[in-house]
């Protein structure tokens, strides 16, 4: 039952990684960045164990009039970084990839647990570091944020699902 | 729920299928236990491996409350959002924590091993008893318990694929007898209190 340490070796690799993506994201020309009115709060990651996928979540808030869409993420961190959906049925849950996520115009769209993730498929991370994410938009926006890693039990106060009363969850 | 005698009046029969359809409209897990499985009893034996690779039975929790969930590893999304509630649950039980068995069943044992088992468990609470076994031991106790699971293939890897399942909580009582589905969905807090009024 014990939980098996990182081996040595994971951490330079990973903070180089981590390194060369926050200096690419620093030497890009700003309109390669820029999502237009798109950002990003409140990112986090779920890690469990190296060999699991991590889940990550995020609000998205576009500001502009038009709406925007979501049509990929990457991660130095995670290999590959899908977008995914969980849908409930019946007491049935099903996990299912997604091509384009909409951002309503002026609006906010939350990935939480339960609905949309981000599925990070070899994570390569570890609980109190951050890591960075970059979200690729329709007519080819992007934006870099930062996600904070958190372990099993998840961002404080994240158990609650969409359309809990946050207020009832406080413990 | 005496849905088993046929409707003798036309009335009746509305009332009945009134009754089916808001059942359906509400979807619950609990509602789907009921209205798709009245009669049959929920929970058997089984036989299943606990990461330390020993037999574990039924019988080895005669005693003791079981709350069973079924669910894999490679679920980054909603099974830790439910061992997370489960184990705050308990936390928050106090004392009648400890007549409680929170149990872990895969549905993805080719992947899950008793030994991931445990070390995913452990990650959440180490009240969790985590359960895997052959693919026929986990068809066996999925099927006692009415709980429905399926292989969904993601990419073209042998690992790219994703598990369908029911998510429910079942508590089970000292004798082993189901007494009521608890939904997965629930918040920590919910479901400490769920527990509290049905331990007794
Ligand atoms: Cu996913």
């Amino acid at each position: 039952m014990t939980h098996r340490p990182t081996p040595p070796s994971f951490h330079p690799t990973r903070r180089r990684a981590a390194l060369l993506a926050l200096g690419l994201a620093l030497l890009a020309p700003a309109g390669a960045r820029a999502a237009g009115p798109v950002t990003v709060s409140g990112g986090w990651f779920r890690y469990l164990l190296a060999s699991i996928p991590s889940g990550g979540y995020m609000t998205l808030h576009n500001a502009s009039a038009t709406p925007a869409v979501l049509t990929g993420a990457s991660s130095p961190a995670c290999g590959s970084l899908m977008l995914h959906r969980t849908e409930s049925r019946g007491g049935t849950e099903r996990m299912v990839a997604v091509a384009k996520v909409p951002v309503p115009a002026r609006g906010t769209l939350r990935f939480a647990p339960g609905g949309y993730h981000l599925m990070c498929m070899q994570p390569r991370m570890h609980p109190h570091e951050t890591v960075p994410v970059t979200l690729t938009f329709e007519g080819g926006g992007r934006v870099t944020a930062s996600f904070t890693v958190f372990g099993a039990s998840g961002a404080p106060g994240s158990a609650a699902k969409p359309g809990t009363d946050m207020r009832k969850m406080r413990m | 729920m005496s849905g088993t005698a046929p409707p003798r009046s036309g009335g009746h029969g509305y009332a009945l299928v009134g009754v089916l359809l808001a059942l359906l409209l509400f979807g619950t897990a609990g509602a789907l236990w009921f209205g798709g499985r009245a009669g049959e009893a929920v929970g058997g034996d089984f036989t299943l491996q606990n990461p330390a690779g020993q037999t574990v039975t039924a019988r080895s929790f005669r005693g003791k409350y079981m709350l069973v969930y079924f669910g894999y590893t490679h679920c980054p999304d909603v099974c830790p959002t439910t061992l997370t509630d489960v184990s705050a649950a308990l936390r928050a039980m106090g004392p009648k924590a400890a007549r409680v068995v929170p149990v872990f069943i895969t549905v993805d044992p080719a992947r899950d091993t008793p030994a991931v088992m445990g070390r995913y468990a452990a990650l959440f609470s180490h009240r969790i008893v985590a359960l895997s076994g052959s693919a026929a031991e986990i068809a066996k106790v999925a099927g006692e318990y009415h709980v429905y699971y399926a292989k969904h293939v993601t990419g073209p890897g042998p690992d790219d694929y994703a598990m369908d399942h029911s998510s429910v909580l079942y508590l089970m009582g000292p004798d082993g007898r189901f007494i009521a589905p608890l939904q997965a969905e629930d918040s920590a807090s919910n479901l400490a209190a769920g527990l509290q009024r049905l331990i007794r």
